[in-house]
């Protein structure tokens, strides 16, 4: 079973804001599909980080050249909230 | 220092590259520019959109990394660093966990300390938030977005403040020596989180360590670590221990304090990034970025000593700052008279560039080198030689004209010359009759009191020809 | 049905312009809006575009695909024109940029009827998840038209459009094909870029076709594919994806992986894939069984995989550069908590929890890297496979298409049933659905073609042979 507190971890991670109900849903969806993906733990095959059928040679990248996208009001007026061409979000305190 | 507690620091510096474009997309990388006008779809994380790794970014982050002494790992890989904040589209980081480009380095400092790096990774800047107190609201530009950086990883070798400022300062001018960084802390291009710790003297146990990030200068890193000695001793001092957190540092009080404890729980969730797949290298690639290595500061002060037979003290000072070495080198490959070159530039070009902020030098390194040459050659004397580059750093101007402008040309005038020699024979005939015997080394005397008499007035090269032709006919 | 060589050819000859062409689909997606295929009908910029096309043929200069009106799956980019992936969160969101799979259409000059409805995400197989048009199927509208490209399958099945384009991240192409009596294909992973699509699980996405035939899935696959600047996982590939076509199969060897026809498939659809398999050896073509140990960890592989990758793709969406936001948040963390809770549905949450939880501290060894391992062991696995037959036939989906009340509200029931199409994704290999017949409820079933990667025109060659003896079924709408 999930637990609670793990399940609420998981929230604050992802930033998703749940009800106390909603919790109770997803606590027991999640405990049947985390058993689910249990199965995953009788496999036993080693994992090789280096894995040289996903590299690219260092030659292949890409060279330093500017390309200025031609759309960057585009991106600007999909903001919800803009002032002077900047998103705005409530103030940030730390 | 206070001997009851041995200090243990580790630095984690960022580094922004100057590439032309950002690490993961085409943009322009350049600092500035009106909010939101360097950006497109990759670094402002539209949905979509995908990243594409900067060669040269790579390059760069290699070719410190060598400079710093490192292994190169032939296989590499980038990992997302998650974590939500508005100055971070995707809210994740393209960053460097478990194969980094490199590992194993060292840096020499003049304690005697030898810094180890553990490594050195490429990733992605974050955006620009300003601020705004009266609406209570914060505003995102990313024009910063996916700038590239290196974070040079030290082992916690470092046992003090001072330690910590010169290894940041000596990475920051390194990397200006390779080109690959332009060390300007004022635009946030050099960064640094410090972990300090503290354990009674000789004792082996690590004690709990505090985290100091986002210090943006010399002197903040070096004051944040002094108040964090400080305010760890006394918690030792009480009997008290130190808790493993992250603190920021206040500039205006000198003092740490903790940052909200939801940023030291994240979990940063880092995994292999899908989009970008693993980079090769072989030994012909490490081969060119090692031949691409520019000369350091201590090779470069080296081949002054040795090939420009400058002393070591004017070649290491002339090596302390990038752009005076480049200038320098500018100039003597113009006019290499090496030792002439230096003593002007050292004696008036030095204090007068020290007096700005920037590393701009205002002169040309031609003009300069054509001072330099007039100077020698006599066509000005050497006291307006050093008016002239006064002239040009206040006003600007070509040196020829400041120097017919102000009447500083020296002007032969033969006859006063002759009529100056004529005089010195009639009053040292004694020489001139051991000359005409054969004692032609009194020639040297002659010469000597016939440029001091002249100076101003004649060149040395005058002088000598007026001076030959006058025993010749004797 | 008109495949894509006929409609060229009657452009060509001026039989029918693409502007009339387009007013028809037009005409027939709305008297079937009933069908929820689209998620947004673009009729101005259609008209716009076949005009435009027509300029083109008149020219003389068409391509193969100039003037064909297509159909768009809501999670590829098209600038300007919504790009919902039927979610609340990006329901008003129209993208400052054109998928690279689009400026290659564009270029061709097709027409963009609309964007179709799918899976939120892309997480699901059963279109049903959709905050948006829910799509039905054409050939019972009580019953899913499958997942997540369910508006792309229903739009070509019900004749809404000459072609679609969907994405497959385990399943979401070829599963709807099966259900609604059409052909799909998930290309080679890395053929076509996917700078545009809107990421799910960026290791297994790939934008694949949805058409009349496996010939239509080749032309466009040709129009679409090749490595992109954009796309740093695109592979450099000189691929005619119909270069086969015509080629006798004979003396080809197919592989029957005995696990695929195990209790867990319908019998139906078992009998159905194995009168396939007969068919193909009439023709000369060698069975050979092969196995695959590995399909037992499959399922939770696929799913820590994609949903790790999904959790972290789906940050970006936080109310704060674009999409839905909240009302008067009072900080920035209630800002992306609350935005993020009220614009994403129910199924995109727990498989944002699930790929966190895979990701997380103390978990990440247990679960994600795992996943990796198996992935690794997958792609040995499938290279030894194809060592020993040039294609592998399976059933496209365990079942037909359900009830839309009966399991979709079983999320475990749902993952299971994507056993049969999520290897080809964690194996990187090309795989096909093709419709063979319906079952007694008169419901389409689909057998799918795999090969190793890049023999992607193997699979369309094998697909090719078989639609030459067998019509596709028809919906009756």
């Amino acid at each position: 079973m999930l637990s609670m507190d793990n399940l609420k971890l998981l929230c604050e991670l992802s930033k998703l804001h749940l009800s106390e109900d909603e919790m109770k849903e997803y606590q027991k969806e999640m405990t049947d599909i985390i058993n689910l993906m249990d199965t995953i733990g009788d496999s036993d095959f080693e994992y090789n980080p280096i894995d040289m059928t996903n590299a690219v040679s260092f030659g292949e990248l890409r060279g330093d050249n500017i390309t200025e996208f031609d759309n960057m009001e585009g991106i600007v007026k999909n903001g919800p909230e803009v002032i002077a061409n900047q998103f705005v979000v409530p103030k940030i305190v730390d | 220092m206070c001997a009851k507690y041995d200090t243990i620091i580790g630095l984690e510096v960022h580094a922004e590259l100057s590439t032309k474009t950002k690490a993961f997309c085409t943009c322009d990388a350049s600092f500035g520019g009106d909010p939101n006008t360097h950006i497109c779809p990759v670094c402002t994380g539209q949905p979509g959109a995908l990243p594409i790794i900067n060669h040269e970014a790579v390059n760069y982050a290699i070719r410190a990394g060598l400079a710093f002494g490192c292994e190169i790992n032939r296989y590499t890989r980038f990992d997302r660093k998650n974590y939500f904040y508005p100055d971070l589209p995707k809210a994740f980081q393209i960053s460097q966990l478990d194969l980094p480009l490199c590992v194993n380095g060292k840096i020499e400092l003049s304690t005697g300390t030898t810094v180890r790096i553990h490594q050195i990774h490429l990733e992605e800047d974050a955006g620009k938030m300003v601020h705004d107190d009266y609406h209570g609201q914060s505003w995102a530009d990313y024009n910063r977005c996916s700038v590239p950086l290196i974070e040079i990883v030290s082992e916690p070798d470092i046992t003090s403040a001072e330690e910590a400022a010169e290894f940041v300062s000596k990475i920051a001018l390194y990397l200006k020596y390779l080109n690959v960084c332009d060390a300007k802390m004022q635009e946030g291009s050099i960064r640094a989180d410090v972990n300090v710790s503290l354990k009674p003297a000789g004792s082996p146990v690590l004690g709990d360590r505090a985290e100091i990030k986002n210090l943006n200068s010399f002197r903040s890193i070096q004051r944040a670590i002094e108040c964090e000695i400080e305010r760890q001793t006394q918690i030792l001092d009480e009997g008290g221990k130190v808790v493993q957190e992250t603190r920021r540092f206040d500039d205006a009080t000198g003092t740490t304090s903790s940052l909200r404890s939801k940023e030291n729980a994240n979990d940063y969730r880092y995994f292999p990034e899908p989009d970008i797949m693993a980079i090769s290298f072989t030994d012909a690639d490490i081969e060119k970025a090692k031949s691409e290595i520019p000369l350091l500061p201590h090779e470069r002060a080296n081949k002054y000593v040795n090939e420009y037979k400058l002393t070591d003290e004017d070649a290491r000072v002339l090596t302390l700052e990038k752009y005076i070495s480049d200038f320098y080198d500018e100039t003597v490959a113009i006019y290499p008279e090496y030792k002439s070159v230096a003593n002007m530039f050292l004696t008036e070009v030095m204090r007068r560039v020290k007096e700005t902020d920037t590393e701009e030098i205002p002169v040309t390194a031609a003009d300069f080198a054509k001072v330099c040459e007039m100077a020698d050659k006599n066509t000005v004397n050497r006291n307006d030689a050093k008016t002239i580059i006064r002239f040009m750093f206040e006003e600007g101007g070509d040196p020829m004209e400041i120097a017919k402008a102000n009447n500083f040309i020296v002007e032969e005038d033969l006859g006063a010359i002759n009529d100056f020699i004529d005089n010195l024979f009639a009053e040292r005939q004694d020489l001139v009759d051991d000359y005409k015997n054969g004692k032609t080394s009194v020639f040297g005397f002659f010469m000597g009191q016939a440029n001091r008499g002249l100076q101003g007035k004649a060149t040395p090269k005058s002088i000598k020809e007026c001076l030959e032709a006058k025993l010749k006919n004797l | 049905m008109t495949n894509l060589t006929e409609l060229r050819k009657k452009l060509d000859n001026k039989e029918i312009s693409s502007v009339e062409l387009t007013k028809e689909y037009l005409k027939k997606i709305s008297e079937n809006e009933a069908l929820g295929a689209f998620n947004t009908v673009c009729e101005d910029e259609a008209l716009k575009m076949a005009e435009l096309a027509d300029k083109t043929i008149a020219e003389g200069n068409s391509a193969p695909l100039t003037g064909i009106p297509m159909a768009i799956k809501d999670n590829i980019c098209t600038k300007d024109i919504k790009t919902t992936c039927s979610s609340k969160m990006l329901a008003e969101y129209a993208p400052p940029y054109n998928a690279t799979v689009m400026e290659k259409l564009n270029a061709q000059g097709i027409v963009t009827l609309g964007k179709t409805s799918m899976d939120e995400f892309a997480m699901g197989g059963s279109s049903q998840t959709s905050a948006l048009a829910k799509p039905k199927n054409p050939f019972d509208t009580n019953c899913v038209p499958g997942g997540s490209s369910g508006g792309s399958a229903v739009a070509v099945a019900a004749g809404l459009c000459a072609a679609a384009l969907g994405s497959d991240t385990g399943g979401s192409v070829r599963q709807p094909a099966s259900f609604c009596g059409i052909t799909g294909m998930k290309p080679t992973y890395g053929t076509v870029s996917r700078y545009g699509l809107v990421a799910f699980g960026s290791s297994l996405d790939q934008i694949g076709p949805m058409a009349n035939s496996a010939q239509d899935c080749g032309i466009i696959l040709n129009a679409i594919a090749g490595q992109d600047i954009h796309d740093g996982t695109s592979r450099r590939h000189n691929i005619d994806f119909n270069a086969l076509l015509g080629q006798d199969i004979k003396g080809l060897k197919i592989g029957i992986p005995k696990e695929f026809y195990g209790d867990g498939i319908d019998g139906e659809v078992k009998n159905a894939v194995i009168k396939v398999a007969d068919f193909y050896k009439s023709l000369g073509a060698e069975l050979v069984e092969v196995s695959m140990p590995t399909l037992k960890y499959a399922i939770s592989a696929y799913y820590l995989l994609a949903c790790a990758e999904a959790s972290t793709n789906l940050s970006r969406y936080d109310g704060v550069k674009y999409g839905y936001r909240t009302e008067s948040p009072e900080s920035y963390d209630e800002l992306i908590k609350k935005s993020r809770a009220e614009g994403f549905g129910a199924e995109v949450k727990r498989r944002i929890l699930l790929g966190t939880y895979a990701l997380s501290s103390g978990y990440y060894d247990a679960y994600y890297k795992k996943a990796l391992a198996v992935r690794q062991q997958f792609r040995l696995e499938h290279d030894q496979i194809f060592e020993k037959c040039d294609v592998m036939l399976t059933p496209s989906a365990p079942t037909v298409a359900y009830g839309i009340d009966s399991n979709i509200n079983d999320p475990v029931k749902m993952y299971l049933a994507d056993v049969c199409t999520v290897t080809a994704n964690i194996a990187g290999i090309p795989a096909i659905s093709v419709p063979c017949g319906v079952n007694s409820a008169n419901m389409p079933i689909g057998f799918s073609l795999s090969a190793k990667r890049f023999d992607d025109a193997r699979i369309i060659q094998f697909a090719d042979v078989y639609e030459k003896s067998f019509a596709h079924p028809t919906a009756n709408i």
